[in-house]
């Protein structure tokens, strides 16, 4: 009856950090609705690309935030291989999703804005090229993580994919002003940036609701894995006591 | 970009039934030519993509808590289980 009560008081309960989660949320929902209606409804088209070119407002929002993931995994890869603990590899597992469900959205929104701009949806461009491999590369890592079990080993190998993974991220990021290809470089150094205050805006409105958004989405998803460690480790404890009398496998 | 040459026939004789002397004979190529692809309809998939993908996510994230849930009340039985034994002794 006591064990009871102390684990249901345990479940409940605002802490800040809960407090600073939905904060995040309702910030990131706020500029999601004002980017929504600056790009449908104020943003001037663009004069050869036409509305197609409103793509670019959550196109290029969607690679940072799959860069942010790919860092995230590649700091908890890195801390992990220094000191194991399960917060570190919770946040490279979590970092790898992001980065994974954000490079979908770039692989997806990009060939889309193509079909119209260059009159095809994929070309080998090296930032096109570059920007697949990495996320191939963190799908390897996430097809490891869910099949290869959760040992030490099976973690130590998959930090090492993380940090791999990172190395590709300035290739990405540089591909378009080393070699050639067709990829735009509007918001680079070369580039003639955004002509008109609103696009500008838009865009900026983007990376803020983007980041705000991967940043919320990684802290749930380590606040899940650190979770599903702890239980792990509680399952294995309950075994070894003799509490569960399940079998460990 | 292929050309049917029936295309510039009368509307009168849109929907005559095509005859052996209708059908195309030729191939012509034309430079730009017609639009393959609306931007509209481009941006409208790309925007639901974008919240396709995210929404398979957040469905996926749900299933492994629910599981995560599943493990949970496991042990809070195996738990309560030994706690019982234990009132008995």
């Amino acid at each position: 009856m006591c064990l009871v009560t102390s684990r249901a008081r345990a479940s409940t309960g605002t802490t800040g950090a809960d407090y600073a989660f939905y904060a995040t949320i309702a910030l990131a929902t706020a500029l999601y609705v004002w980017l929504i209606n600056l790009v449908f409804l104020r943003v001037p088209t663009e004069k050869t690309m036409g509305i197609v070119q409103k793509i670019f407002y959550f196109h290029v929002p969607s690679a940072y935030s799959m860069y942010i993931g790919a860092a995230a995994c590649f700091i908890g890869s890195v801390m992990y291989l220094i000191r194991p603990t399960d917060a570190r590899d919770a946040l490279a597992r979590a970092g790898a999703e992001v980065a994974v469900v954000f490079g979908a959205i770039v692989l997806t929104t990009g060939p889309l804005w193509a079909a119209k701009a260059w009159g095809f949806y994929w070309t080998w461009d090296p930032r096109l090229t570059t920007a697949l491999l990495s996320v191939l590369i963190y799908v390897a890592y996430l097809v490891l993580r869910g099949f290869a079990g959760d040992g030490e080993g099976e973690r130590k190998f998959a930090a090492a994919l993380g940090i791999l993974g990172a190395f590709n991220l300035p290739i990405i990021h540089f591909s378009v002003q080393k070699w050639s290809g067709q990829h735009p470089t509007v918001i680079t150094g070369k580039g003639g940036g955004l002509q008109h205050p609103d696009m500008k805006l838009a865009l900026g409105l983007g990376f803020a609701a983007f980041t705000l958004f991967a940043l919320a989405a990684l802290w749930a998803r380590v606040r899940v894995e650190v979770g599903k460690s702890r239980l792990a480790r509680a399952e294995e404890d309950a075994i070894d006591l003799g509490i569960d009398d399940r079998n460990e496998g | 970009m292929m050309q049917n040459t029936t295309a510039a026939a009368p509307a009168d004789s849109a929907h005559a039934p095509l005859t052996p002397d209708g059908r195309s004979t030729t191939f012509q190529a034309v430079e730009g030519g017609p639009e393959q692809h609306s931007g509209t309809t481009l941006l409208v998939e790309a925007y639901a993509v974008l919240w396709v993908i995210l929404m398979v996510w957040l469905l996926l994230v749900w299933r492994r808590q629910k599981d995560v849930g599943a493990r949970l009340d496991d042990l809070e039985k195996a738990i309560d289980r030994a706690a019982a034994k234990l009132e008995k002794k």
